[in-house]
């Protein structure tokens, strides 16, 4: 009942223009973005004086764990979004579900990383094997610090949709919390295609 | 009752995945083509439609202020134009 | 009013300035040397400016130390802006400010003994210059958690007496503060002590947080705010 009038409120809503979370929140993301833009422009720097030997590098890398951890960030990154939909029509249990399973998924790319990262060490390759996996495990191994604080995000959002401030606070918290999250998954949707899949 | 599957936000996953699906498809090689860069190009720039998508859609930057929207659109042309001009030409006059 | 925190902030600004003028137009180690340089190339190249890096580390050596005076200061400002008791936010922002004074003064001291004989056997200079070079990006590790605790302490701030994008702003900036360190595993590329994300984003954003984050500061006590703040 409550949902469909929320429903029915949203075309009007959303020709307002509106800021998702605080605006310091995207000087953050913003920043970030362009930190990792000079990321792949410099990997494609290098790459051109050696295209040979990142090719066949790439050729190393297990497509299918790297194809995994990417549905597992879109989809935790589909709960999020959904958790966000749930907050906001004051479904708090429902929205605290969806974020825990976001936080699982997200776990689930760590531990797959890990499988990822020894299965190479297992072989002799470290970040000293060539310029392809310097940048692969220095790009992976950023990503990675950004999902573990993205975890440390998604927990504090957890805490706060069950607080006890105002529904318009939590919701700025949640929306600026969600974006970074999405954030961490969509420069994976680059490093994915950049490291494992562009040739 | 507002549903939690059946939604846009739940169509932009499935298209997100089903692109990515295709990607991996793309970089084993296409049937009949034998330059591989194409397959590359292709790939990257499936890459950054899908962070357009995400940026839009997920970090609900479609409605947001005009000059942040600009930004994410901007960011994700700008930089996926540069990195499939500089991914197997000579741009850099190596 | 408050001269004495007003010095202590402008001593940033001042410090940075001095050290850049030691490290650039004395040593003239901008771009620094490549980690690949061979031994005797990196003996002649401290054999034919022995007096200009000697020159410039001192001036380096004093740079370094005017950082302690502005992590004072804004330690002092942190100490208001922390709603908790305990300050842990201001306590490890001055106790990893001062190991970073440590490394730049040390990176700074280590030229100077390297420049001090240069006729001695290249494989000791060759060993002194790696030492003084992965001295100063030891900075690094101590710089993302001082800045992470600025941060922190901006946005727990209820009086807002920095503004709450600068928060955010010194969180980006332990980002980009990270990847320095991994100077360590490489000689070539971009991670090298030489390269873009080692050297030149480091080297260029701390520069420029430094100053928003000085002028920000005098800012709040030219507007009054940190008056007001002192007086609740």
């Amino acid at each position: 009942m409550h949902g469909s009038h929320t429903e029915a409120a949203r075309p009007q809503v959303s020709r307002q223009r509106h800021m998702p979370g605080e605006e310091g929140v995207w000087l953050f993301i913003f920043g970030d973005m362009l930190f990792f833009a000079v990321f792949f422009v410099t990997f494609n720097y290098y790459r051109a004086h050696d295209v040979a030997l990142y090719t066949r590098s790439q050729l190393q890398l297990n497509q299918a764990l790297g194809l995994a951890n990417t549905l597992i960030l879109l989809t935790s990154s589909w709960c999020v979004v959904q958790s966000l939909r749930a907050f906001r029509s004051e479904r708090i249990a429902t929205s605290k579900y969806l974020l825990a399973g976001a936080g699982v998924l997200g776990m689930a790319f760590i531990v797959s990383k890990a499988i990822e990262w020894s299965d190479k060490f297992r072989h002799g390759i470290t970040v000293e094997t060539n310029e392809f996996f310097m940048f692969y495990f220095m790009f992976t191994g950023i990503h990675l610090i950004h999902v573990i604080i993205g975890l440390g995000v998604l927990a504090y959002l957890y805490r706060t949709v069950g607080a006890r401030s105002s529904h318009a606070a939590r919701l700025v918290t949640l929306e600026g919390g969600a974006a970074f999250w999405h954030l961490v998954d969509m420069l994976w949707v680059v490093l994915f295609a950049l490291l494992y899949l562009m040739r | 009752m507002q549903s939690l599957v059946a939604n846009r936000a739940t169509l932009i996953w499935l298209g997100l995945v089903v692109a990515t699906c295709l990607s991996v498809e793309l970089f084993k090689g296409l049937p009949g083509l034998n330059a591989p860069y194409v397959g590359g190009m292709a790939v990257t720039a499936i890459a950054f439609l899908k962070t357009r998508f995400i940026l839009l859609d997920f970090m609900e930057l479609r409605h947001a202020p005009r000059p942040m929207r600009l930004f994410a659109e901007c960011w994700w042309i700008a930089i996926g134009a540069i990195v499939i001009a500089t991914f197997r030409t000579n741009f850099f006059g190596l | 009013m408050h001269r004495g925190l007003k010095l202590c902030i402008w001593s940033g600004p001042a410090g940075f300035g001095l050290f850049g003028i030691g490290l650039i137009a004395f040593a003239h180690f901008l771009p620094p040397p490549p980690p690949t340089l061979g031994m005797d190339q990196v003996a002649e190249l401290y054999r034919n400016n022995a007096l200009g890096i000697r020159l410039g580390a001192i001036l380096m050596m004093f740079g370094a130390s005017m950082f302690g005076p502005f992590f004072a200061a804004t330690s002092a400002f942190m100490w208001r802006m922390e709603p908790r008791a305990e300050k842990p936010y201001t306590w490890t922002q001055a106790m990893n400010g001062t190991v970073i004074v440590a490394c730049f003064f040390l990176g700074g001291l280590l030229l100077a003994i390297t420049a001090y004989r240069p006729d001695r056997a290249p494989e000791l200079t060759y060993l002194m210059n790696d030492i003084s070079w992965i001295v100063f990006i030891l900075a690094a590790p101590p710089a993302v958690f001082q800045s992470v605790a600025i941060g922190l302490a901006v946005l727990a701030d209820p009086n807002k007496l920095l503004p709450r994008w600068m928060g955010y702003f010194t969180l980006w900036v332990a980002v980009i503060f990270a990847p320095v360190i991994l100077g360590v595993l490489f000689k070539s590329g971009p991670f090298a002590w030489n390269g873009l994300f080692s050297f030149w984003l480091g080297a260029g954003i701390v520069g420029v947080w430094a100053n928003i984050l000085a002028f920000q500061m005098l800012g709040a006590i030219k507007s009054g705010r940190w008056t007001q703040v002192l007086e609740q």
